[in-house]
């Protein structure tokens, strides 16, 4: 097959923007921005990852997870309970070698589920890992037995809603309502110098860039049309001979587990993790993000979520109230007039403007007869 | 061989019994047509088959193997595939996606993740055999009713099934379109079992060898077209009242 | 089984509270298939008009809890009903996106709420015939608790005779079976929906005021009961009445023995876990509705 120069170029178009955006980003904005603005950016990119991963189980899966705080605060808290560690272990003021929080709640030892964590290498692999065999136990459990649509979503919903309450009475464990924070430690260095922001700034925008590459991969392959399918007729899906079960549980779990990966990198950049930030609302707020950007596509999702976090930050300081009847608002708006979102819209406008002339109306009908078998 | 045993299979739904008692045995290579009027059983029969709907007593035995406790996706792996009556395709994939999905349920998880490059050769000749090649690349929300027919009837051989189960292939199509179905329903039965149900009795006088006969959930009997036909029990339960032209 | 006996009538106060709840869901989400996430918010609408009737009108508390009753489940049927007529009906057939949707709109009334009220809590006086209680043997019943209970079997018992016994409950019924031929058959479909809309929204109102004897009203006072109130309603079946009763007392019991047993940030995690446990037992008595048509 020859390819020509046009050809080329437009097949090579995605590939050239992505790399170009990657390249923005990793040499461009640390010399644009200030620290302070690259650490935000930075947090919007955790989410932007969270998005991905919500593009994957919503969008193309049709499982909407209204929980995925959850998922998110797993992998945050594997990874502040590493850093809390850490930082006390290098605190020459604490004899103890307890957290303060477990001192103040009178513990004497570390708690089992603690030790673990003390090395980096466990903590980033359980970030990863937990909050993946969480989904795959639930999903696993659930889908099997046909529960699905709003009663998912609501399961979803309850599930974020204990663990916060669980999290916060729990509070010689898991830190309560002030969550995990104050370390400054993160495998001997300090977190809170520029270098270290920068470094995390790097990998945060590495790691978003390679779990786009996967999901897309993923979108791309036999099982991205299987999930389609699943989305759209579940039950048919059986009588091709294919066990939906399965099908929904990996790209449930694997939504999971960019979730937690977009908590892990979230909490050194952040500096905490609280319940406040993962409960039904922050769950809530994330599908929002991602509706906003367009659920059927994982740029658009991930777009959505730079956007309306930036926009929290700009807004909510400024104008608390006005901020959140306009996220109401978007709410309302997204979903009844633009479903997917804003790639949709910049899809629709790209299509405008190319072809300016031909109307945009439906395919023409098929001729019924067109088709002949035998 | 027997293929295809059912055994005393009834059931009900609360009050209502769908299928009494039917026995019903169907040999590999057999094509056999399942008639009878609305609320027969038929759909049911072929629901209970597949596993969607349960039985509430007797047997179902697939080449060798009961199907009785197995869902639904299970049974089709045994060998047994299935089109519905209202075509339920998947609209947002294309026309070769559809068929190669249909063909892919064999191939473990890990095969599925990978990224198909090229139409399998399976998937072409199944496009072709049913006329859809022209529209491979097309989403399948974009065929026509009867065309999408055809889409399922290629999903349906991409799965390789021994056994095939027809719900009414020609409901709603053109007097040209079903002369196609016909003739593409012979060439599939020449090296498939099949059960077809169909209401169109023109449609049966042309392309039906064996017919078993349906009425309110029990098999009133079995025989050849003209047998069948000629049989006044039949002609007073479903062919009767006027004779019946092509359903609207 | 001495906590169970403590705590029965706790867990029967719980349980009264998520039915009270629930019982709204179950018409629009059971009955209709819309989930209403603004559902909560129409609760603390109920809550804040029985406080308006108190601070701002003036009610003479002896009976503004019996004044409240009617008038919130007016306002809040209002609500929902307004919110079928503009918002919802676009959107049959798509439950997940009207769960977005109606969440946006939950979302500005707990934002309008905080502006006319204020973020923190307010209270509603319980009328005097009402602080009081009886102690049988170890058990302490409080008449506030007793007062919820009997208006939650009250709306049941209401409920049960509007939809079996008047033409308007048949034929809410006929439109939940068969939509298309309630249609030919002369329902106004339309109207039934509304109907719907304003009964099972104005239950969210009833709800509301009886919050306000257990605790203070706040913005955020439906949310806290929203998911548990879903959870009855998913428990207990499509439009089951019977199972919503059921369902909201066990989940109520299970809540309050479970806090005496362990403690109450643990009790959440294992209703939860006893939920998916109990949907590997009996998902198709508690989920499905046997349709013929392949979705």
């Amino acid at each position: 097959m020859t390819t020509t120069a046009p050809a080329l170029l437009t097949r090579l178009r995605g590939p050239l923007t992505f790399l170009a955006l990657i390249a923005a980003a990793l040499l461009l904005l640390p010399l644009l921005l200030e620290p302070f603005r690259l650490n935000l950016f930075a947090q919007y990119l955790c989410y932007a990852i969270v998005a991905l991963g919500i593009s994957l189980a919503w969008g193309r899966g049709g499982m909407l997870t209204l929980g995925h705080g959850v998922f998110f605060g797993l992998g945050a808290y594997a990874m502040g309970m590493h850093l809390t560690l850490a930082s006390t272990a290098a605190d020459p003021l604490n004899t103890t070698g307890l957290p303060q929080f477990m001192v103040w709640s009178g513990l004497t030892e570390l708690p089992w589920f603690w030790k673990p964590f003390t090395h980096p290498a466990t903590a980033i692999a359980a970030a990863v890992l937990v909050p993946g065999a969480a989904a795959a136990l639930l999903g696993w459990s659930v889908f099997r037995q046909r529960v699905r649509g709003a009663y998912f979503a609501i399961l979803n919903q309850a599930l974020a809603a204990a663990f916060v309450i669980f999290l916060i009475g729990q509070q010689h464990l898991t830190g309560g309502t002030n969550g995990l924070t104050n370390f400054p430690v993160f495998a001997g260095h300090s977190l809170y110098s520029p270098t270290a922001q920068t470094t995390l700034y790097t990998i945060t925008v590495l790691t978003l860039a390679a779990i786009y590459l996967l999901f897309r991969h993923v979108n791309n392959s036999r099982y991205g049309k299987l999930l389609i399918a699943i989305r759209d007729a579940e039950d048919r899906v059986r009588y091709l001979g294919y066990n939906p079960t399965w099908a929904k549980t990996l790209a449930y779990a694997l939504s999971a587990m960019a979730a937690g990966i977009g908590g892990a990198l979230f909490v050194p950049i952040m500096g905490i993790i609280s319940p406040s930030l993962i409960g039904v609302i922050p769950s809530i707020m994330m599908v929002l993000a991602v509706a906003i950007g367009g659920r059927y596509s994982l740029a658009g999702a991930a777009t959505g979520a730079v956007l309306i976090n930036a926009a929290e930050t700009t807004f909510a300081e400024t104008f608390a109230s006005g901020w959140i009847y306009l996220q109401g608002a978007l709410f309302v708006l997204v979903i009844a007039l633009a479903p997917h979102g804003l790639a949709g819209l910049t899809r629709q406008a790209a299509t405008a403007l190319t072809r300016p002339r031909t109307r945009t109306t439906p395919p023409a009908p098929q001729d019924t007869t067109t088709g002949s078998p035998a | 061989m027997s293929l295809l045993t059912i055994d005393t299979l009834t059931v009900t739904f609360g009050d209502f019994t769908a299928l009494d008692h039917v026995d019903l045995h169907l040999d590999e290579g057999q094509l056999l047509f399942l008639i009878g009027p609305n609320g027969a059983g038929k759909t049911t029969l072929i629901d209970t088959i597949t596993g969607r709907t349960r039985p509430t007593h007797g047997t179902i035995t697939f080449n060798g193997h009961t199907l009785n406790k197995r869902s639904e996706h299970q049974i089709v792996r045994a060998g047994i595939g299935r089109t519905f009556q209202t075509s339920a395709v998947f609209e947002e994939l294309t026309v070769a996606d559809n068929v190669d999905l249909a063909a892919s349920a064999r191939l473990r998880p890990w095969q599925l993740l990978r990224r198909r490059r090229t139409l399998p050769p399976d998937v072409i000749r199944h496009l072709d055999r049913v006329g859809l090649t022209d529209h491979a690349d097309r989403p399948a929300a974009t065929l026509s009713h009867g065309q999408r027919q055809w889409l399922e009837i290629a999903m349906l051989l991409a799965q390789n099934p021994r056994l095939l189960l027809l719900d009414e292939p020609v409901a709603g199509m053109s007097a040209d379109e079903r002369t196609r179905t016909g003739a593409l329903l012979t060439e599939i039965a020449a090296d498939h079992t099949i059960i077809v149900i169909e209401h169109d009795m023109d449609f049966l006088r042309r392309y039906a060898d064996q017919v078993t006969v349906l009425h309110e959930g029990r098999i009133l009997t079995h025989g050849d077209v003209t047998t069948v036909q000629n049989d006044p029990r039949v002609q007073e339960v479903y062919l009767g009242r006027t004779p019946q032209k092509a359903t609207p | 089984m001495d906590a169970l006996i403590t705590q029965l009538p706790v867990g029967l106060a719980i349980g009264a509270v998520l039915l009270l709840a629930a019982l709204g869901l179950n018409f629009t989400f059971g009955q209709m298939g819309v989930i209403n996430m603004a559902h909560g918010e129409f609760i603390m609408i109920g809550a804040y008009t029985a406080y308006v009737l108190h601070a701002w009108i003036g009610v003479n508390p002896a009976y503004s809890l019996i004044v409240a009753l009617p008038v919130a489940f007016a306002v809040t049927g209002t609500l929902g009903w307004l919110l079928e007529l503009g918002l919802i009906r676009h959107f049959y057939g798509r439950p997940l996106d009207t769960l977005l949707l109606t969440f946006g709109i939950g979302m500005i009334l707990q934002q309008a709420a905080r502006d006319t009220f204020g973020a923190p809590n307010v209270d509603v006086p319980a009328p005097p015939w009402l602080t009081e209680g009886i102690t049988l043997g170890d058990i302490r019943i409080h008449y506030a608790r007793l007062f919820i209970l009997t208006l939650a079997l009250t709306a049941v018992a209401a409920i049960a005779y509007y939809l079996n016994r008047s033409r308007q409950g048949r034929q809410m019924r006929a439109v939940i079976h068969n939509r298309d031929l309630a249609a030919v058959t002369g329902i106004n479909t339309r109207r039934v929906d509304a109907t719907t809309f304003f009964i099972g929204s104005g239950l969210a109102g009833i709800a509301g005021v009886a919050l306000t004897l257990t605790g203070p009203t706040g913005p955020t006072l439906g949310t806290n009961y929203i998911v548990d109130a879903f959870l009855v309603v998913v428990i207990g079946g499509l439009g089951q009445l019977r199972g919503t009763v059921i369902a909201a007392f066990a989940l109520g019991m299970l809540n309050a023995t479970v806090e005496a047993w362990t403690d109450a940030s643990l009790a959440k995690l294992i209703a939860f876990t006893a939920i998916v446990a109990l949907l590997q037992a009996r998902p198709q008595g508690l989920f499905t509705v046997k349709t013929r048509a392949l979705t």
